[in-house]
């Protein structure tokens, strides 16, 4: 490496620059430009020295999953019913669980994941696929649906 | 190449106890399955002498990071179960909620907060544990 920073010391500076946007920034679109721009320079890192191709897949792998935990960490942050219940419980400011669930439906038309005529919804092609991953990931991990 | 393969067998051996040991769901078991994958940080660390224990660690604790974020969706999304009652049948916005309702609503989430000791059944009702306020004062902060 240029300098004599290790890819090692790249790769965790990388993280830390996604775990402060990720307390820092609260809108997705702005922490993920960071986190792409930490990934970005985890691969030109990797790419400006001589470091092994197993070294360079373990770090860029490492960044990706870190960045896409924190995403959806951040989702799980702002929409996860549990914990607005529990927040509730301790006190906090949080809204009815059953209209937050009931939120969820709208949601799932918004996102093109179903299809909504009048008071009847379907799935929609994504919305079929999104169920088939979900169920083959549950049939590998064990758990009944 | 060895060393990547030799990294993600020992990460796939721990995700693969931590499963074992989550009996319900993974929030449930947290600080069980960082101790098996801090175990198993040791091990790759041992066994893949060549490569930077830092390296190690980021493609773990990232990897990791994916993972319970992937994990904790799959068993917890509302979103997720309302297009399961989709593709069983359901199709009126009454028929979808009455069935995440039922099997997701409230009633089952206090009981799954209890059961991971975030709140406490007491005979004035159900409240926070030490754990619980903690967890909602850091979900507060981070939102």
């Amino acid at each position: 490496m240029p300098g004599g920073v290790s890819i090692g010391v790249v790769s965790i500076a990388a993280t830390a620059v996604m775990g402060a946007a990720f307390v820092l920034l609260r809108q997705v679109v702005a922490f993920s430009i960071v986190s792409a721009a930490a990934v970005a320079a985890v691969v030109a890192a990797c790419a400006a020295s001589s470091t092994e191709p197993a070294t360079c897949t373990l770090v860029i792998a490492g960044a990706m999953g870190w960045w896409t935990g924190l995403l959806l960490l951040r989702a799980m942050l702002v929409r996860s019913v549990s914990l607005s219940m529990l927040i509730a419980a301790a006190g906090g400011d949080a809204a009815d669980p059953a209209a937050l669930i009931e939120r969820r439906l709208d949601d799932a038309a918004a996102y093109g994941l179903a299809v909504g005529q009048g008071d009847r919804f379907e799935l929609t092609a994504a919305g079929r696929l999104i169920v088939r991953c979900a169920a083959a990931a549950d049939r590998v991990l064990g758990r009944p649906r | 190449m060895t060393n990547v393969a030799v990294a993600c067998a020992v990460f796939a051996a721990s995700v693969i106890v931590s499963e074992r040991l989550t009996t319900h769901k993974l929030q449930s078991a947290l600080g069980r399955v960082l101790i098996v994958h801090l175990a198993g940080l040791l091990i790759a660390t041992a066994l893949v002498r060549t490569v930077d224990p830092a390296v190690l660690a980021v493609f773990w604790f990232g990897s990791l990071a994916g993972w319970i974020g992937v994990r904790s969706h799959l068993e917890s999304s509302i979103l997720l179960q309302m297009l399961h009652a989709l593709d069983r049948g359901a199709t009126t916005r009454e028929q979808v909620l009455a069935r995440c309702l039922e099997e997701y609503g409230p009633t089952a989430r206090i009981d799954e907060l209890v059961r991971g000791r975030f709140l406490a059944r007491t005979p004035r009702g159900v409240t926070p544990s030490r754990k619980g306020r903690l967890a909602a004062r850091a979900a507060l902060f981070f939102r």
